[in-house]
């Protein structure tokens, strides 16, 4: 074997073995689809999701209030970090130590904090945010693309180890908006997904939660170190609620991505938007999240 | 127990032992959804298996599944090019952050380098040079014959250097 090819050989055998496989969940699919009597593969859209939006992250710890690099715990904070992601159902106000090696995990709650749908209308590309609705939260987005599908891979190179359990999302539909101009880098996607029950919504819910604090448990290179926020709840009109929480990624090159995650949930529906900024966070800073939030849930339905 | 339930008891555990290469291979093949063309590979390997057909070679069988199910994806987006997403490709104005991030990435420069190869040439080099696959295997998982695969092999490691080079 000449030098090229054993480089080559490297370079697959050091690329594939970063594709993470939850095999777990594989062998789940493939019980359910050989013991459906038609045996057609069923896998749904939360796959989709779950390959289009967690972040790329490694080595570092989140802390409350702001980013915090790991190894740099302010003093005065007391050890942030959601072992247990902030269930949509009550108030994340707690912080607690996590350990490097610990896997953020989230349990589905049966409660719902929606009151039961009533005869919704199909989930469509109008269950996603338009430009009006973008323009009103404070975001200068000029258009908008829809369709069935998922969006643009909207945050980053994390989200492939997550899987969101359950994969009963069917069907889900994603939106990217567009800056007016392009004077400054940043973007914006959109999914609405629905799930056969509300306990199914809200794991989706604490999944979302968590992709901060797990993006911190993995070992990748690209990125130098990464932070969360805590996940907040934002109680929106009409008796719905939001959370929000923002991730910061540090490459190596020490360019800074500052991405905000904004998930609604109604009933069984869950839409989720996610914004990302290159080495600013000026727009982010300007977002009306709660009114961000408002439309999303209403979009809905 | 019952020979229904041992038979997928036994399945599991050659699904255990192939599950992570498989969905690794549709993965560099370039799938769309790898883990679903390994769903996909697994259920026709059961379905041969509780039939009346047998399976010699359990790796080479899946192979050929998974690079016969990646084809079809890239053949099916292929027809039907005129889809959402390469609108949205055509009118993204910057990278996204993930695109950004991944690009600084090795591994995905080394992805990135196999997707701009011809398909069948990456089918050649993943099952060469990931797999470690002989001629006679490759060419039997691609359905064509020994030199053409050797040929595909050696023209695909080409293109893949150069695009690394390139990159």
């Amino acid at each position: 074997m000449t030098n090229r090819e054993q480089h080559t050989r490297d370079l697959l055998e050091a690329a594939a073995s970063s594709r993470r496989v939850d095999t777990e969940a594989l062998w789940h699919e493939v019980q359910s689809t050989l013991d459906q009597p038609s045996r057609r593969s069923r896998r749904k859209p939360v796959a989709l999701l779950a390959a289009a939006a967690a972040a790329a992250v490694a080595g570092a710890v989140i802390w409350a209030g702001g980013f915090t690099p790991a190894n740099t715990p302010p003093a005065s904070t007391p050890s942030l970090v959601v072992t247990n992601s902030p269930s949509p159902t009550e108030t994340p106000t707690q912080t607690a130590t996590k350990s490097p090696t610990q896997t953020p995990r989230t349990e589905p709650t049966t409660t719902s904090a929606n009151p039961p749908a009533t005869a919704q209308p199909p989930l469509s590309t109008a269950s996603l945010l338009t430009v009006e609705d973008y323009v009103a939260a404070g975001l200068d987005v000029d258009s908008v693309q829809t369709g069935p599908g998922s969006g643009q891979a909207t945050i980053s190179s994390c989200q492939d180890d997550f899987t969101l359990v359950p994969r009963s999302g069917w069907p889900v539909f994603g939106g990217d908006a567009y800056p007016a101009g392009a004077t400054h880098p940043y973007g914006v996607g959109q999914y609405a997904f629905e799930f056969e029950t509300a306990a199914d919504a809200e794991t989706v819910v604490n999944d979302i939660l968590a992709w901060g604090v797990g993006c911190a448990t993995l070992d990748r290179a690209g990125v130098q170190s990464v932070g969360s926020e805590q996940p907040q709840r934002v109680s929106l009109p009409g008796g719905g609620e939001g959370w929000t929480y923002r991730i910061s990624i540090v490459q190596p090159s020490g360019t800074r991505y500052t991405e905000l995650l904004a998930v609604a949930r109604n009933d069984d529906r869950v839409s989720l938007v996610v914004i990302w900024e290159r080495d600013k966070s000026s727009t982010l800073e300007s977002v009306d999240v709660t009114r961000l939030l408002s439309r999303a849930f209403e979009r809905l339905g | 127990m019952e020979q229904g339930a041992r038979m997928r008891q036994d399945f599991h555990a050659l699904f255990d032992d192939h599950a992570t290469r498989v969905v690794r291979l549709a993965w560099l093949l370039g799938a769309d959804d790898p883990e679903d063309a390994a769903q996909e590979a697994f259920v026709r390997l059961y379905e041969r298996l509780s039939g009346s057909s047998t399976v010699d070679d359990v790796p080479a069988y899946l192979n050929r599944t998974v690079v016969n199910l990646v084809r079809d994806g890239h053949r099916r987006r292929l027809s039907g090019r005129k889809g959402l997403t390469l609108l949205r490709d055509e009118q993204r104005p910057v990278p996204s952050a993930e695109e950004l991030s991944l690009r600084a990435h090795e591994r995905h420069r080394v992805v990135d380098a196999l997707g701009l190869i011809a398909p069948r040439r990456r089918e050649a080099v993943v099952l060469r040079y990931w797999l470690d696959s002989p001629y006679s295997e490759i060419a039997a998982a691609m359905g064509i014959s020994l030199g053409a695969a050797k040929s595909a092999v050696s023209r695909g490691l080409d293109e893949l250097h150069a695009h690394l080079e390139e990159s």
